[in-house]
């Protein structure tokens, strides 16, 4: 098994079997957050693609003390933003009053739905909404961080943080009472 | 069983993995934005061959610049030491003559002694071209000495001859090309006064040791400032090698004798009888012998600077 430095170190070197070795080893990483951000499978490859080429030529700032996987974690979900603001010019959070209620976030959950599903559920969620679910959730930025990102403030994005989850706890809810 | 909606997504999806479709690897190598980074490091690459072949190419021009330099330096001095040393001998030709014989061979003189009259004289310059022929780089040196004497031979006094030869035997027996050499300078230095001395002694080491100066064991500086702040006040070459019979003479562009010194340690301060010289060039001739006893001569430029 070769070690994550030793790839770095190839690709830092422009070595060909290098870069395929990193491929191999984080498409599937790197599919599955564009896969998040981008409901559109086809897409969803582009933005693949974009997300190497990005890894691939900008290598040679990665420095030693970040792990790889979460630098291709932060090209990644940089990447993602970039292509959404470019798509959709500008790419706006709509702007959402706090709900003056936040309610229970907790749910039945039974740890039986699987990914898919639970995809599925995130990509059938509304543009702005997935974005800064995905963002401050699943990423694990701070609001903060994401508020830069998306040039919004921080507000917007705890309501419509808010929004997503109680679309996923009724899909959730729903989906338990299904089966 | 209760769970927060945060939580069942981050678990889910931390590290969340899609299938891949298997063309996406070429879809990259396709992509027009990778083709332009591979032509752009292809390009960067050509640029860094092409800088280090041209720092190549001009070090090798630099140097062999540098080498054509020294070979025309060593020319011109040879030229000038050539015009220096003959100068004298149009004067009093047929003295010159009688000596150019006498010094590299004993026994060509001889033939020399019994008579010196026109015949001799006429068997002269095929003993000397014989006797020196081979060793000569510079025929052009040789050509005026012979033709010269012929026409005026007759106003040589014996004595005079015999005394030359005494002189220059004396030089073969110490078979000492140093002493020769600071003798011709010395009697050059003279302004010429007694002129048939010693004069052929600078002839022969001049042309017979032209040495390589890219091979001298010395590092010789090539200027000085004698300005008296303590910093290259004094012209000496430094080595580090085993050196014997140490001669370092210094003639002013003009040809005029400034400055001798046998030893490593003496150099010099530029002044010429108790007067500083003026800045300018000079011409340095160092001979030696090294360890295995072969004969050097190192000649050159120096800058005086004040």
């Amino acid at each position: 098994m070769i070690k994550d430095r030793d790839i770095v170190a190839g690709c830092k070197a422009d070595k060909p079997k290098s870069q395929r070795l990193l491929y191999d080893r984080y498409c599937r990483l790197v599919m599955g957050t564009a896969l998040r951000y981008c409901p559109n499978p086809e897409e969803a490859e582009d933005l693949a693609q974009e997300i190497f080429i990005k890894i691939f030529t900008k290598i040679h700032q990665l420095q030693e003390e970040i792990t790889l996987t979460s630098w291709i974690h932060k090209i990644a979900t940089h990447t993602c933003i970039d292509m959404l603001r470019a798509k959709k010019k500008p790419l706006t959070i709509p702007y959402e009053e706090m709900p003056n209620e936040i309610g229970d976030m907790n749910c039945n959950y039974y740890d039986d739905i699987p990914t898919e599903k639970l995809l599925a559920f995130i990509q059938d969620l509304p543009e702005g909404c997935r974005t800064v679910f995905n963002l401050c959730v699943i990423d694990g930025l701070s609001y903060e961080e994401a508020a830069a990102m998306l040039s919004c403030s921080e507000t917007t994005l705890r309501a419509q943080c808010c929004k997503a989850r109680k679309i996923l706890k009724k899909k959730i809810e729903n989906y338990e009472k299904t089966y | 069983m209760k769970k927060h909606i945060d939580d069942i997504f981050k678990e889910q999806f931390e590290q969340f993995e899609a299938p891949v479709s298997d063309g996406l690897w070429d879809k990259i190598q396709q992509n027009p934005g990778w083709q332009q980074h591979l032509r752009r490091q292809k390009i960067r690459n050509l640029s860094i061959y092409a800088v280090l072949a041209v720092i190549v190419i001009s070090s090798c021009a630099v140097l062999l610049h540098q080498r054509n330099n020294i070979d025309n330096q060593d020319i011109e001095i040879s030229a000038i030491e050539e015009n220096f040393s003959e100068a004298p001998q149009s004067t009093t030709t047929a003295q010159s003559n009688d000596n150019n014989d006498s010094t590299p061979e004993v026994s060509a003189d001889e033939t020399s002694i019994p008579a010196d009259s026109a015949p001799e004289t006429a068997v002269d310059p095929t003993v000397q071209s014989s006797s020196n022929a081979p060793e000569t780089m510079t025929p052009a040196e040789d050509t005026p000495n012979i033709i010269i004497p012929a026409t005026t031979e007759h106003a040589v006094p014996q004595d005079n001859a015999v005394t030359n030869e005494k002189a220059s035997e004396k030089a073969a027996n110490n078979n000492n090309s140093n002493k020769n050499s600071t003798q011709a300078s010395e009697s050059n230095n003279k302004s010429n006064n007694t002129p048939g001395s010693n004069e052929s002694p600078t002839n022969t080491p001049n042309t017979n040791e032209n040495t390589n100066p890219n091979n001298s064991l010395f590092s010789i500086p090539n200027a000085f400032t004698p300005n008296g702040d303590g910093l290259n006040d004094v012209f000496k070459p430094v080595t580090s090698a085993d050196i014997y019979q140490y001669q370092l003479d210094i003639f002013a562009m003009s040809g005029q004798h400034i400055f001798t010194s046998r030893s490593l340690e003496y150099g010099w301060n530029g002044e010429f009888q108790g007067g500083a010289q003026n800045s300018g060039n000079y011409i340095y001739v160092i001979k030696y012998k090294d360890n295995s006893g072969r004969e050097h001569i190192d000649k050159g430029q120096l800058l005086l600077i004040r």
